[in-house]
């Protein structure tokens, strides 16, 4: 007796093909991965008013079809001080929370992506079948 | 795992060129008061995330040196004599075992408050320990 696993992938191309993206599916797919990154820097940002934390969000610089560039960070002008010091006082306590957010977070980001991708993906042949149905 | 800090300040002042810049005053942390220029502080600014719930970091530590001095040119020189100790490192640097090392340069600054410029290098040392 046999036991085995077939994998029939003959329509595999063709439903790839079926495969649409939009700017707004794009950026679908970034805001899950930004997220994780603004969840981050709020949970690591040190807090006084809170002015700093309130202020983490995207920024976003590039929106298409193909390319997406989001600028995911705090907005106040002390911000930088926190993050890299003062240059004019090298014991100021600089206290870092982007820089550890972007790496502790590095493959969240590309699992949330990705999920987000795949989502699509299936979306976009399921809508597809349906338009051939 | 050793004294990373420390392991990758006598790797620095190994060199020639940062050793004759700097002499002693390759700061961890803390500096003290009037050090004189040119000076360097280091700072770790992330751990090494051995472990995280997504399984192995890959050990990797980042840590930021902060170069000042009171002439332009002789900061930036100094600033690529420790980037260029650094890039592509691979090997022991004291206790540890430096599987690779990256340097870049973040940003650089005039501080008028300080009357001194300001050259941030990022290292980036992934431990094999």
């Amino acid at each position: 007796m046999k036991l085995g696993v077939k994998v029939d992938v003959s329509k595999f191309n063709e439903a790839m093909e079926s495969v649409r993206t939009s700017k707004n599916s794009m950026v679908f797919v970034e805001m899950a991965g930004a997220q994780v990154l603004i969840n981050g820097q709020r949970t690591l940002v040190p807090v006084d008013t809170a002015a700093t934390k309130a202020s983490i969000m995207s920024h976003y610089a590039t929106k298409s079809a193909k390319l997406i560039v989001d600028e995911v960070g705090p907005e106040t002008d002390y911000a930088p001080a926190i993050e890299y010091g003062r240059a004019d006082l090298p014991n100021y306590p600089m206290q870092p929370f982007i820089r550890p957010a972007a790496r502790q977070g590095f493959t969240k980001v590309i699992r949330a992506m990705s999920m987000r991708f795949a989502k699509l993906i299936i979306d976009s042949i399921e809508n597809s079948k349906e338009n051939v149905l | 795992m050793a004294d990373l800090e420390a392991s990758v300040r006598t790797f620095a002042l190994q060199d020639t060129d940062i050793a004759t810049a700097f002499g002693e005053r390759f700061y961890i942390d803390k500096v003290p008061d009037k050090p004189g220029y040119p000076f360097a502080k280091m700072s770790q600014v992330d751990n090494d995330q051995a472990w995280t719930q997504d399984g192995d970091g890959g050990r990797t530590v980042l840590l930021q040196v902060d170069v000042y001095d009171d002439d332009k040119a002789s900061c930036n020189s100094n600033a690529d004599f420790i980037r260029e100790r650094f890039k592509g490192y691979k090997g022991q640097m004291g206790d540890i075992n430096v599987g690779r090392c990256w340097s870049r340069d973040v940003r650089g600054e005039w501080a008028p408050d300080g009357r001194h410029f300001r050259r941030i290098i990022e290292l980036e040392v992934g431990t094999n320990d």
